[in-house]
């Protein structure tokens, strides 16, 4: 145990969190007399799984469509389609931010994306800075929930369910949240008086859908083959990233091959900050569960209070906390593993649970003074995050309202795996 | 002792060049691997049957590799709330502490890695004649790579903190560290 606590002071000291993760699993192992060399063996086990390539390939589609010009093209064709609605440059900002799928697997990643772009173009529309940094922030989260995030990815390894349902899971969650947002924004534009950005128009949607609709087809063919069966998520990851070069080289004609050697390097650094922390993650798990540490952590809470409300709560504080201090994907491989055992005791569904952490992250990234994503927003708005703070508050009620709600229904979030005959 | 500090900072960048091109050939072969994998499984009906093999090797190589250069580029997530705040004396202890732990794990790798690979190397892959010892090799190469990054920052810092490290410069502009 008391490696575990030098693993979470290493953290503290900013030691890269999977150096601290390696390092207490060492500790561990050595202090219970058991031979080292299962670190190289079980960290090359781990992470000699044809299935973890997803991260690569999916990271790989990501940023060739980055290089794009993608995220302008789903901005125009957001513009066309809430556009029309008051308050409608935050309603684009919500739907483009909801297209932009976490395949980088990190929101802060996609806040700076659209944020570049829209922060600055909200602020020129009338709206006030830290209410624009604010709505930015909030909308980065969606793609955590997006039907191809790499958190979820990352959580489906960890949690070991299936990442095709665990995708499709997201699916209602996050139009909850997109409505809660919209709603948050709307009461906004109503009282300060925004007004809309375009009057409607059916040609311009039908337009600016033909020019994004190559873009919008990426996560339908990895949603798509790996639902029909068709695929593995792998098998779906490398196809898209072939198409998404092939579009982007010769229907949008944006990619400039020169630009390759750069997507490929960042891609590669990017894969190994998730997979280089999962595989020695895999370790220190292994040791835990022999540890029994997961069962002791059960106990307890589950010696604190008997009620089931009570219990998730706690467990919601805890994550929600967790995802302020650490990065979503660095939380989820951390915490997961030790909280699985308590959950499956309650009865939560590991897919329901899943959505509820992705929700307790997006909170924690966007809860003042360090969520992460907030000090990204602040920062590309050239707002101070304290201007921000009162700001994205009203969003932080609607997560928490929507957290709620899927608590307390949890046919939310199984509502599309159900439809689909997913057990 | 400036001059020395110069030219180790220029090695390690080097280095650095190096890895990622490495990681970048890596990730490319990956890909198309696969890609031939899914061809000749969906549109020639007979499976390859060292694809799977052969990629998994190469992610371990991939993720090993990455590490390192990730360890110099300061791309791992890491948490600066607190060593961002405390004062600049301090600061250079705990990131020598840093360092040393990143060392620490390095050593883990070289030693028990190496222990692996005389070990378990006289196996053969499954569905590849080449002997295991190439892909077990990438876990003590990491690890030698981490120790080698790290080993460099302490002694640059040290000798001539006028030293510019790009990279370390860089980590800043990452959003993911606060």
């Amino acid at each position: 145990m008391w490696s575990l606590g030098i693993g979470a002071g290493l953290i503290a000291l900013g030691v890269p969190v999977a150096v601290c993760i390696g390092l207490a699993a060492t500790l561990a192992l050595a202090s219970t007399g058991t031979p080292l060399l299962v670190i190289p063996q079980q960290l090359f086990a781990n992470l000699n799984n044809f299935g973890l390539l997803a991260i690569p390939f999916f990271m790989l589609t990501g940023a060739i469509m980055d290089s794009g010009g993608v995220s302008k093209r789903i901005i125009d064709f957001s513009q066309a389609l809430v556009g029309f609605i008051r308050g409608g440059i935050g309603h684009v900002t919500i739907i483009a931010s909801m297209f932009f799928a976490d395949l980088s697997g990190s929101a802060t990643a996609d806040t700076a994306a659209i944020g570049s772009v829209m922060i600055p173009g909200m602020v020129k529309k009338g709206y006030s800075a830290p209410f624009a940094v604010a709505l930015q922030s909030a909308a980065g989260s969606l793609g955590l929930l997006s039907p191809v995030s790499m958190s979820m990815l990352v959580y489906a390894y960890t949690a070991n369910v299936s990442v095709g349902t665990m995708f499709i899971a997201g699916i209602v969650p996050m139009l909850l949240v997109v409505i809660s947002f919209m709603v948050v924004n709307y009461v906004v534009a109503v009282r300060r008086n925004y007004t809309a950005v375009v009057p409607f128009s059916a040609k311009e949607l039908w337009v600016t859908f033909k020019q994004a609709f190559w873009a919008l087809l990426t996560p339908l063919i990895i949603l798509g083959g790996i639902l029909g069966g068709i695929f593995t998520p792998v098998e779906a990851g490398v196809v898209a990233a072939v198409y998404v070069t092939f579009v982007s080289r010769f229907v949008f004609k944006s990619l400039d091959l020169s630009h390759f050697k750069e997507i490929l390097t960042k891609t590669a650094v990017n894969t190994t900050r998730v997979s280089f922390l999962l595989g020695l993650a895999f370790v220190l798990g292994r040791y835990m569960i022999e540890a029994q540490i997961p069962a002791k952590v059960a106990d307890n809470f589950l010696l604190l209070t008997a009620s089931a409300v009570v219990l998730l709560i706690l467990i919601n504080l805890f994550l929600i906390a967790t995802h302020t201090v650490l990065e979503t994907i660095s939380s989820i491989v951390v915490v997961i593993p030790v909280f699985m055992p308590l959950v499956t005791q309650m009865g939560i569904d590991p897919i329901v649970f899943g959505v509820i952490v992705l929700i307790n992250s997006a909170i924690g990234i966007n809860l003042p003074p360090i969520g992460f994503c907030l000090f990204t927003a602040a920062s590309i708005g050239g707002v101070s995050v304290e201007k921000a703070t009162k700001a994205i508050l009203p969003f932080i009620v609607a997560l928490m309202l929507d957290l709620a709600l899927i608590i307390a229904f949890p046919q939310i979030p199984r509502f599309l795996p159900n439809l689909l005959g997913m057990h | 002792m400036e001059k020395i500090a110069r030219k180790l900072a220029w090695l390690d960048d080097l280095v650095l060049k190096i890895n990622l091109a490495l990681c970048g050939s890596l990730l490319t072969v990956m890909v198309v691997v696969a890609a031939l994998g899914v061809f000749f499984r969906f549109v020639l009906h007979a499976s390859l049957s060292w694809s799977e093999e052969f990629d998994s090797y190469l992610f371990v190589w991939l993720t090993c590799l990455g590490a390192a250069a990730g360890v110099k580029m300061r791309a791992h997530p890491e948490v600066r709330a607190i060593p961002d705040r405390l004062p600049k004396p301090v600061q250079t202890i705990v990131a020598d502490l840093t360092d040393a732990a990143v060392i620490a794990l390095g050593l883990v790798f070289v030693l028990y890695g190496s222990e692996m690979v005389s070990m378990m190397g006289t196996e053969t892959a499954a569905s590849l004649p080449v002997s295991m010892v190439y892909p077990y090799l990438s876990i003590p190469v990491g690890g030698a790579l981490l120790i080698w990054h790290s080993v460099v920052r302490v002694t640059v810092s040290h000798l001539a903190p006028g030293v510019r490290q790009d990279s370390v410069a860089a980590a800043h502009a990452i959003p993911e560290h606060i």
